[in-house]
């Protein structure tokens, strides 16, 4: 069966029917053949119709608004990633408030085309979906901070409590002592109101210290519990003045200072701390009688090297006449800290 | 006499603590620490009895973990959690950690000195069952272990397909528990479940 060729004229009428600008050019911009769609807009945006599909790309490219149009570069539009790399994607808005993708594809070696598609509803989904991820990232961020102080607000509720207890305790003694000399019966109340007095006194002496910020020093009860089992923990150096690398080195010092008194009766820990330009190195090293060639890491030591190298610092084990720990904290952790309890 | 150690941040309730010790003649104060890192430390010589750990410790350090560690190099020593946090999954982790007792300090009628009493005669001492929360129009017991899991995760910031990744079922099961929980709950998003879940302190996944 013989298939017509269809002439020129009905390829233009097909492709004046697309909804879409479209246009052919060879590679050096000479136009084959441009719809009229095309050409409308690209009247509105230049101001003449596509004469050389290259310059009107390089125009549409510096395109500056010119009350008619504006380009928009915002981050969120409705971009192909997969297409992104292979062609380029320009994106305008109109007089109307109607957006238009422009795309520009090499079909073949001499073949370059054209193509401009309505995105109008995709832009405002796509706007507004960055604007509600972006509400959310927010959201996000503070659930995270809340979840961070969770411990510390709960600290809060309870020394609230205590103050509401005392508050209620002494009204409540105040109360009964008033209506006892009120109504002249102090001395039949006498023991039930000493009572209550003793009690309040007995509150107040217990939450003597709720009124005091707790000490956020990592060193004081360590150096109290490592008394408690005889060992002498000796710091020398200066220490890291950030929250989390004292956590660190302080996670370090208690892994040395168990596995020193439990495997080598150790009593005496030293701790050498030392600061360059870039991290704290730190030698922990002890006085235990036990010495090793090589040693397991137990769950103590692997946890302790996880947690360090997840924070970026570094953990070296070195075996001889006792063990010591080398330990590598980067200084930039001062840049993450967020303290732990104030 | 029966040597305790606690271990306790807050004051209020370490002070409490601490004088209900020194009026008992059964028990001694060991010592007393904020920070359940040095727990360990402090039973390495052998001579404490009792632990009343807390969970939630100074500088974030978990009060279940440290029992953990402690009861794998000495599993003689008794050790009670206590906790005011109504976290769902405290108790089990307690029971995994071999602890002999567990006492909510807000919630419950029992004092901790029964506990103490009734565990070290050698009993196990858990409440039946976690506090009773109301989250959107459910309670806290209407909730599965996997939609737990999944709230966990949430609360954690975890995307769906992470999600799906560390559970080990696929997104879209992912959805459907989720699809479940909003019902019950009748929260609009997760934002919204994850706030009242973690602001009523039913999930604290740190420790």
């Amino acid at each position: 069966m013989l298939k017509k060729k269809p002439s020129a004229k009905m390829i233009k009428k097909a492709i004046d029917s697309y909804p879409g600008g479209i246009c052919f050019s060879a590679l050096d911009g000479r136009v084959v053949l441009v719809n009229e769609k095309m050409n409308r807009l690209v009247l509105e945006l230049t101001g003449h119709t596509i004469l050389n599909a290259k310059a009107a790309w390089e125009e549409f490219a510096n395109f500056a608004s010119n009350g008619k149009a504006e380009k928009l570069t915002q981050s969120w539009l409705p971009k192909d990633p997969d297409k992104e790399s292979i062609h380029q994607q320009l994106f305008f808005r109109f007089s109307d408030s109607s957006v238009w993708r422009f795309e520009l594809r090499f079909l073949d070696s001499n073949t370059v085309q054209i193509e401009a598609a309505e995105i109008t509803e995709l832009y405002r989904l796509s706007e507004e979906l960055y604007e509600n991820t972006i509400r959310l990232q927010d959201m996000q961020k503070r659930q995270k901070a809340l979840l961070d102080s969770i411990v510390e607000v709960n600290l809060n509720k309870e020394i609230l409590t205590a103050k509401m207890h005392i508050h209620d305790e002494l009204g409540h003694c105040l109360l009964a002592t008033t209506k006892a000399i009120t109504e002249d019966s102090l001395a039949e109340n006498a023991d039930t109101l000493r009572k209550s007095w003793n009690s309040t006194i007995q509150d107040f002496s217990n939450i003597s210290t709720v009124w005091t910020v707790p000490d956020s020093s990592l060193q004081p009860e360590l150096m109290q519990v490592a008394e408690l089992i005889g060992c002498k923990v000796v710091f020398l150096g200066e220490q890291p003045k950030s929250r989390k690398a004292l956590q660190l080195l302080y996670a370090a010092v208690r892994e040395a200072l168990t596995n020193a008194v439990r495997h080598a009766d150790a009593t005496e820990l030293t701790v050498k701390i030392e600061q360059d330009e870039k991290s704290y190195h730190i030698e922990i090293s002890d006085n235990g009688s036990v010495s090793v060639s090589s040693i397991t890491e137990g769950n103590g030591l692997s946890a302790l090297r996880q947690r360090l190298e997840q924070e970026g610092a570094s953990l070296k084990v070195l075996c001889g006449n006792s063990v010591s720990l080398i330990v590598n904290i980067p200084l930039d952790l001062d840049e993450a800290q967020k303290g732990g309890r104030k | 006499m029966i040597q305790v150690l606690v271990v306790e941040d807050s004051r209020i309730t370490r002070d409490a603590i601490e004088s209900q010790i020194a009026k008992s003649e059964k028990y001694v104060l060991y010592a007393s620490i904020e920070n359940a890192a040095n727990a360990e430390i402090a039973c390495l010589r052998g001579c404490v009895d009792l632990i009343l750990m807390d969970v939630c410790t100074a500088d974030e350090e978990s009060g279940l973990k440290a029992a953990a560690k402690i009861k794998q190099y000495n599993p003689k020593i008794k050790i009670i959690i206590m906790t005011s946090m109504p976290e769902h999954s405290f108790i089990q982790k307690a029971k995994a950690c071999g602890c002999n007792g567990f006492w909510y300090k807000e919630y419950g009628s029992t004092a901790l000195t029964e506990v103490c009493d009734r565990v070290m005669n050698g009993e196990y001492v858990y409440p039946d069952d976690t506090p009773l929360i109301r989250i959107g129009y459910s309670n806290s017991t209407e909730f599965t272990g996997r939609e737990f899991d999944i709230i966990r995760e949430l609360a954690q910031g975890r995307k769906y397909e992470e999600i799906a990744a560390d559970l080990d079922i696929t997104p879209n099961t992912v959805k459907y528990h989720i699809k479940n929980i909003l019902q019950k709950t009748g929260y609009q998003n997760t934002l919204q479940l994850v706030a009242e879940v973690v602001e009523k302190r039913l999930i604290l996944p740190k420790y």
